[in-house]
């Protein structure tokens, strides 16, 4: 097991935790790296919250707009469709 | 016995002036592909015009036309085939230009301000121009693993990778985004 991590590698397994669990051969090193590293401890920090803000993705307000000829086109489709 | 809920086309076309827009923008964040996004937003209302039997009436539209849409998302991801050609990109600039040869960090990092990022109004705007900066296939993992939470193993198997390609690309692409998003302003006040 390595102890001191470079913060490549720390910055990696930051990451990595978003998605699954450290085992604790990872965590350990991740946890003094974190402790000695304010760099890390920032990337980390900004990593986390990061990953919160962008679950459930609904877009907040609304910046892209449909194109006006593709709105128009869905009306038009369902125009047809509602003859059918 | 027609239901009380039962859609009419002016209803349904409503929808389309009420959540079209916002239906769009949830398309492109998830798929990164404004035309393909356009293309599923038509088939989600045409479904919902198909299905409105289905349709209870109570809740918010909204939501159940996301619904839709969202499993065409899935499928749309699952034809992207042409994602798997690209799936070399093993190696990135960016750490290098980040880190020195020892794996320090070479220069002062960009923090970002953690407190207000996905208060700002702006957030989601920055966010897709940032995926859009992105190489292809670092947004395609980030887009499904992080906006629409697919399985791993799904997203894995779509893009033929391995899990530990996976993370790499995922890592990469938040090492990105931090980067871009603290460019665009996004950055803490307490300085260094």
């Amino acid at each position: 097991m390595k102890f001191m991590l470079s913060c490549q590698e720390a910055t990696r397994l930051s990451s990595d935790r978003l998605d699954t669990p450290l085992t604790p051969a990872q965590r350990w090193p991740l946890a003094l790296h974190l402790f000695i590293c304010r760099h890390c401890r920032r990337f980390d920090r900004d990593l986390r919250r990061l990953h919160q803000c962008v679950r459930n993705a609904d877009g907040g307000q609304v910046f892209i707009s449909l194109p006006p000829q593709r709105k128009a086109a869905i009306l038009q489709r369902l125009e047809q469709e509602a003859q059918a | 016995m027609p239901s009380a809920a039962e859609l009419t086309p002016d209803e349904v076309r409503r929808w389309v002036d009420a959540w079209g827009d916002r239906l769009y923008q949830y398309a492109v964040l998830q798929c990164g592909d404004r035309e393909a996004a356009a293309d599923l937003v038509q088939e989600t209302f045409v479904a919902a015009w198909r299905q409105r039997a289905a349709w209870s009436g109570h809740g918010s539209p909204y939501s159940w036309l996301r619904g839709i849409l969202h499993h065409k998302i899935q499928d749309w991801w699952r034809m992207q085939q042409r994602l798997r050609e690209q799936v070399d990109d093993r190696v990135d600039p960016l750490e290098a230009e980040l880190f020195d040869s020892r794996g320090h960090w070479a220069g002062a990092s960009a923090d970002l301000s953690p407190e207000t990022l996905c208060e700002r109004d702006d957030f989601w705007r920055w966010l897709e121009a940032c995926l859009e900066q992105l190489p292809a296939l670092q947004a395609a993992v980030f887009r499904q693993a992080e906006l629409t939470p697919a399985q791993r193993e799904e997203i894995c198997q779509r893009l033929g990778i391995t899990n530990e390609h996976l993370r790499v690309l995922l890592y990469r692409a938040r090492l990105r985004l931090r980067t871009c998003l603290a460019n665009a302003g996004f950055t803490s006040e307490e300085g260094s």
